[in-house]
């Protein structure tokens, strides 16, 4: 699976709000390298007022970093999705200490 | 030729990592972490807008004799008090001449920008001259809002003249309006805003294209003309929509600093000037907006004196001056925003005596000493009798302003069981440069920077704050003297 590196800290809109890349981060997991992303969720055009979320974004393990850019010039890295679902328990409970401030930790 | 003859910037030295905010208080609010990147500069227990407008002030009078100030005008939304001239107060700190005209400005976060207009109107009509304008700001949020992660404290100042400017003031455009994006009423505390995305599209989206246009026009330049554009918007995706508006290159466009300090409020823009004056080049134009309940929109060049004026601290100098705080509670604490025992010590009940106050107030606020005519001995606090036993002169004393001489420590302590906001206490002996010897509080400092003999600068603190009177009383404290970053 492809990932897409959006550029770090930037807004992209959509309707209602828009949301943000604020980081990239590698982690060392059982020998592989697993690519997850923080990012952050605002609503700050709703009719029915303002909110948000930040949450991390698990795209897998990773099979190749940064090997080729898309249309866009953007750097694309391919990743395996983790399906296993005690492999996600592990790698929840180990973000949700690095990021004990964030609540949502989803996969790909 | 009038315009800009000096300048000054002061950011306290705490910074507080925002996402140690949202840490804390993300849970209620998780749509923070969108605002959590970078940290905040953050104002010491003993800071607030009047200690560091007088910061800034000190800073921008460097190599210039303060007996030329002709007026000091201080900008702020938190001013510590609603009635007794602010602008006194960082006048007597800079021991300006008190026949000078003082004012303080308040109410929008254009203030700032309003103030430094007032003084190049008043230099311009030839009412004044040398007038320090500094303005400051320290707004709170509430615990866990946008605003608490948002805002910053800081200062910055600028002597308004007609002679020796570095910045000639080529003309301003402004405007008002009731525009209610933040605002707090008369009793309130914290800061309240309206939607982002009103104050984004409508508050900066159009009256500082608005305010840019119509200065423009009227000094009969185009946008693209400046080397350096100034304008506070915190919202990145509202900067670059500006910016394409105008076809803006972003290296004229001067940083906010929203990463390294926060929105500063009625200081921000000035800050940014502040900021942008350090690197200026002869020639350069710039272009400054002041936003906030409409906008004010300044047009300088700046001139060759630039390459002369005297080296000072700047906002570089300050922001490399940084520690961090890694306490969010005693962020709060300092800020009162939570209910702190200080035990029985600090219940002690501290009577100000405005009579007292106002006999010594050059004293106290000016720090000025007394020199001895016959023999030269100065002495803190200012005697009338020499102490000089060789002398021992009645009478014939002269003032000496010392704040700006700095000292060396005699003695020192730290208690723990003074009441304070930031144990412990850390007092104890100065020896003022050239005479005089006091017992001064040590701030910005942990008793590991205390030695005897150690060098130290004065600052103008807050002594201590009366919660019963809502009394505000400020004093000198000794600062020991860092070089480096630390």
């Amino acid at each position: 699976m492809k990932y897409v590196h959006l550029p770090l800290d930037e807004e992209i809109r959509s309707i209602g709000g828009y949301y943000k890349v604020l980081e990239e981060g590698l982690l060392d997991f059982e020998g592989r390298k697993i690519l997850y992303a923080v990012k952050g969720a605002n609503a700050e055009t709703s009719c029915c007022g303002p909110g948000g979320v930040g949450y991390i974004n698990v795209p897998g393990y990773l099979t190749s970093w940064k090997s080729s850019k898309n249309e866009g010039g953007l750097d694309v890295s391919e990743v395996k999705r983790i399906r296993d679902s005690e492999t996600q328990k592990k790698v929840r409970k180990i973000l949700a200490e690095r990021y004990s401030y964030i609540s949502v930790i989803d996969f790909d | 030729m009038v315009g800009i003859r000096s300048y000054g910037g002061y950011v306290p030295r705490f910074r507080l990592n925002k996402m140690i905010i949202f840490g804390a208080m993300g849970w209620l609010n998780p749509a923070n972490i969108m605002n959590a990147q970078g940290e905040k500069a953050v104002a010491n227990f003993d800071e607030d807008s009047v200690t560091m407008a007088t910061a800034a002030a000190i800073d921008c009078v460097t190599g210039f004799d303060r007996a030329d100030i002709g007026g000091v005008y201080f900008a702020s939304t938190t001013a510590s008090y609603r009635e007794r001239l602010c602008a006194n107060l960082v006048a007597g700190a800079l021991a300006a001449d008190e026949g000078i005209r003082t004012a303080d400005f308040a109410g929008g976060l254009k203030a700032g920008t309003t103030a430094l207009l007032a003084a190049l109107d008043a230099v311009g009509a030839g009412n004044a001259n040398d007038v320090v304008v500094s303005a400051s700001d320290c707004r709170l949020g509430k615990m866990a809002s946008v605003q608490e992660l948002m805002f910053g404290d800081g200062a910055a100042a600028f002597m308004v003249s007609d002679k020796d400017v570095i910045a000639e003031f080529k003309g301003s455009y402004s405007t008002g309006h009731d525009f209610v994006d933040h605002f707090r009423g008369a009793e309130a505390k914290y800061d309240r805003q309206w939607e982002e995305r009103w104050i984004r599209d409508v508050g900066f989206g159009q009256f500082v294209p608005e305010a840019i246009n119509g200065l423009c026009e009227k000094c009969g330049v185009a946008p693209t003309d400046f080397a350096k554009i100034i304008y506070p918007c915190y919202y990145g995706g509202a900067r670059k929509k500006i910016n394409k508006t105008f076809a803006f290159e972003p290296e004229k466009v001067q940083d906010n600093m929203q990463a390294a300090i926060g929105d500063t409020g009625s200081a921000q823009s000035l800050m940014m000037l502040a900021s942008a004056l350090e690197e200026a080049k002869p020639g350069d134009k710039m272009l400054v907006v002041g936003y906030g309940s409409g906008c004010d929109a300044l047009f300088f060049e700046v001139t060759d004196n630039i390459t002369r004026l005297t080296p000072r601290r700047g906002i570089s100098g300050s922001l490399a001056k940084r520690t961090d705080l890694d306490n969010y509670l005693k962020y709060l604490t300092w800020r009162r925003m939570v209910p702190a025992d200080t035990g029985l010590r600090g219940e002690e009940q501290k009577w100000t005596r405005w009579t007292l106050q106002w006999r010594n107030h050059k004293m106290i606020l000016g720090m000025e000493a007394s020199k001895c005519k016959k023999c030269g001995t100065q002495q803190y606090p200012p005697q009338r009798i020499c102490v000089n036993p060789e002398c021992g002169a009645i009478d014939e004393m002269e003032p000496v302003v010392v704040s700006d001489k700095g000292g060396k420590i005699f003695s020192f302590t730290s208690d723990m069981l003074a009441a304070s906001l930031n144990p412990p206490a850390m007092y104890g002996t100065v020896d003022i440069n050239d005479g005089g010897r006091y017992v001064f509080d040590f701030t910005d400092c942990s008793i590991d920077d205390l030695a005897v003999g150690k060098p130290v600068e004065f600052s103008f603190r807050i002594k201590y704050y009366d919660a019963m009177r809502d009394i505000t009383n400020y004093f000198w404290k000794a600062v020991p003297v860092a070089e480096e970053a630390e």
